[in-house]
């Protein structure tokens, strides 16, 4: 059992399938609900978009490959990483729409920048050019 | 999951969403909407037992108000959930929709 104030990490791993979707929503929701309260909702949301990212846009280069994530919670706040999610070349495609430019497509990103405190993408070691998407909700 | 059921009324079709609107299940919502544009006078859209939306629903009711504009006919949302509202305010897009409340009005 983790100590008081030691960070308590998770890990959900998905096949690549937009119906597997739901689980990982389902796998967070009590895991965040603890330290974020309501907020919890809005952070699964901002997860829920990062992954649909993932399908929509980077699904050709990772056919048959599970979508990993891993949640970490400290007292401070809470780490969400989407493992391997994209090449670093793509980042610079990764934008939201103008939000007064109304048509569908394009606001996932304005959820996860509007919802998260913090959205970064870190290099990965093992893996020449890839990088994982980590995004922070402060307590 | 989702479930969608339709209901016709002589000015409108009211399609009933309830359960999880996101990447896998909107395009269900989406044909839903198509086929009452073609075959109904107006359409209404009952979000009031949708539990979960995300980018890919907002985007499925743009496309649907789009759809409804040029043929001209009615389009609203009906008494948005709690958690949908949350994601159409998050979209800016709560002066863009029309809605009804079935508690009293329109908007």
């Amino acid at each position: 059992m983790a100590e008081q104030g030691e960070p308590r990490t998770f890990r959900v791993s998905i096949p690549g399938e937009a119906r597997f979707l739901k689980a990982v929503r389902d796998f967070f929701k009590p895991i965040l609900r603890e330290p974020l309260g309501e907020q919890s909702e809005m952070v699964i949301l901002a997860l829920d978009e990062c992954c649909t990212n993932m399908l929509k846009y980077h699904a050709a280069c990772r056919a048959g490959r599970n979508i990993d994530i891993e949640a970490v919670l400290d007292e401070r706040r809470v780490q969400l990483r989407v493992l391997d999610f994209c090449h670093r070349d793509d980042i610079s495609k990764i934008q939201p729409r103008e939000l007064s430019d109304v048509r569908p497509g394009g606001l996932g990103t304005h959820f996860v920048q509007s919802i998260m405190d913090d959205v970064s993408f870190e290099p990965r070691s093992d893996h020449a050019g890839r990088v994982d998407l980590v995004l922070e909700k402060t307590l | 999951m989702l479930t969608i059921d339709s209901q016709n009324s002589p000015s409108h079709r009211t399609i009933s969403a309830r359960g999880e609107l996101d990447l896998e299940t909107a395009p269900e919502l989406l044909n839903a909407i198509r086929a009452a544009i073609r075959d109904a006078p107006g359409v209404h859209v009952d979000l009031s037992g949708v539990e979960y939306v995300d980018s890919s629903g907002i985007a499925v009711l743009i496309q649907g108000y789009k759809l409804a504009r040029n043929q001209s006919i009615t389009y609203r949302l009906r008494d948005p959930s709690p958690q949908v509202m949350a994601v159409i305010e998050l979209s800016q897009l709560e002066d863009f929709f029309e809605f009804e409340r079935t508690d009293g009005g329109s908007s």
